[in-house]
């Protein structure tokens, strides 16, 4: 058993290729996520390389995906497009089919079969308490989303799944869209249409809105009934002209400060009730997870400060280890560990330790300098 | 390594409340090696760090716990054998 096996029991993953003139399936069972999708993404890459005209990729057993699997989608779209084959999807589940629809691959691929299918996403309403979690199920995949490198558009991307899971997990709410404070205003960084993010252009535009208060101040705001709603009279008629009957926007909130908001639209509800409320706490506790992990928040400024400084650092420490490496005769990793268990036993931080060291194995002022006045 | 282990130092990284970037510069200031992608992987468990490595992220974490009062919970390659 390798490391990794040892650490990650293997899934249940299975890739199955059948060749059948022009078309070849390729059927995926299981989950496709950080961990398999390299094997869905050979095979799917090695498959359209030889040219069929059709690749049928079947989803029917696919029963989790996330970021990762849409990217081998779409690559392999591209792929055999360029060719001048075509993607096939069969059999996707609803929540696949939905993130589709949402990423906009639904118009790059074609979609075979029923999207409704037998799978489930397990999701049961919990009860109303004063803090109510996620559904399990629920926040398993939405932390399993974030497991992908940060980087802006990954983020993004892993935004706007989080979003169509935000939709499906708040029933009432039939558009959702998440803006941040990017260079001090406020930006709408993934919708699910685009009705959605004109709204939000509308709150900013008049600087007026549920969502512009709830990432200024850190609460939760929503509408009742739209009609009757007196608060933010510069933006609710633009709402009401587009069809919107309730608003609900939640804060998002890194280390202490509020960093935007995840918004929810509905059309057809009078007013989202108290479980929505807790449910969409729950989804932007998780989406604030998402957005802290890939370090948004921080300005670039702040960034480049702590990179000078960490660079500083380093050196030193570097230095210190030829130090002791010199002094104690031992290589640099046991030089590090001694640095490091002195640093532990006096409870002073490593790069203090190291400072002081090469402070002290600087050459000293020799006889030769002469003090004034001799 | 023992299934408890797994996630262990993802689960003390969220305790410290450290995002994987600040982990990473922590990290990267104590002289590590390698880039924030494999340190990421470390705390998933998705990859094995040398011991050295996995030393490294655990000072960087107890420095962090130490700010916050703790006393280094998270314990060193030596430790755990």
């Amino acid at each position: 058993m390798t490391p990794l096996e040892a650490l990650w029991p293997a899934q249940e993953f299975e890739v199955a290729v059948r060749f059948g003139g022009e078309e070849v399936v390729v059927a995926a069972t299981g989950e496709v996520d950080l961990l398999t999708a390299p094997h869905l993404s050979v095979v799917v890459t090695a498959v359209a390389a030889r040219g069929p005209a059709v690749v049928i990729l079947d989803l029917g057993a696919v029963t989790f995906m996330d970021a990762a699997g849409l990217r081998i989608i779409a690559r392999g779209a591209e792929q055999l497009t360029r060719r001048g084959g075509r993607l096939v999807l069969r059999a996707p589940s609803r929540l696949v089919g939905r993130l589709l629809e949402i990423t906009g691959l639904e118009a790059v691929v074609e979609i075979e079969g029923p999207l409704e299918s037998s799978h489930h996403l397990g999701i049961r309403p919990p009860p109303t308490t004063a803090v109510a979690p996620l559904p399990p199920g629920l926040a398993h995949h939405l932390r399993r989303v974030t497991a992908v490198p940060a980087g802006h558009d990954v983020i993004d991307g892993a935004l706007r799944l989080m979003l169509a899971m935000a939709c499906l997990v708040v029933e009432r709410a039939d558009g959702a869209s998440v803006s941040l404070n990017r260079r001090g205003r406020l930006t709408t960084v993934a919708a699910t249409d685009p009705t959605v993010s004109s709204m939000d252009d509308d709150q900013y535009a008049v600087g007026e809105g549920p969502c512009v208060d709830a990432s200024k101040t850190g609460r939760q705001f929503h509408s009742g009934p739209l009609q009757q709603e007196t608060r933010w009279p510069g933006f609710v008629p633009n709402a009401l002209d587009l069809g919107i009957k309730a608003i609900l926007s939640t804060p998002l909130v890194t280390g202490d400060r509020p960093v935007g908001a995840i918004n929810m639209y509905s059309r057809t509800a009078p007013a989202f009730d108290a479980r929505d409320l807790d449910l969409a706490e729950g989804v932007a506790a998780e989406v604030s997870r998402l957005l802290t992990h890939g370090g948004v928040g921080v300005s670039d400024d702040d960034v480049g400060e702590r990179l000078d400084e960490a660079l500083r650092t380093r050196d030193v420490i570097a230095q210190a280890q030829g130090i002791l490496m010199e002094r104690e005769r031992v290589s640099a990793h046991q030089a590090y560990a001694s640095l490091r268990r002195s640093s532990v036993h006096q409870n002073r931080t490593f790069a203090e330790l190291a400072a002081e060291l090469v402070a002290s194995a600087a050459p000293r002022a020799g006889p030769e300098t002469v003090s004034p006045g001799a | 390594m023992p299934e408890r282990t797994r996630y262990s130092l993802d689960r003390s990284r969220q305790r410290a409340g450290l995002s994987h970037g600040e982990l990473f510069l922590r990290y990267f200031e104590l002289g590590g090696m390698s880039n924030a992608l494999q340190v990421e992987a470390f705390c998933y468990g998705a990859q094995v760090p040398t011991d050295h490595d996995h030393d490294v992220v655990a000072h960087a974490l107890n420095e962090r716990f130490t700010e916050l009062g703790n006393n280094h919970p998270v314990p060193y390659s030596e430790d755990r054998y």
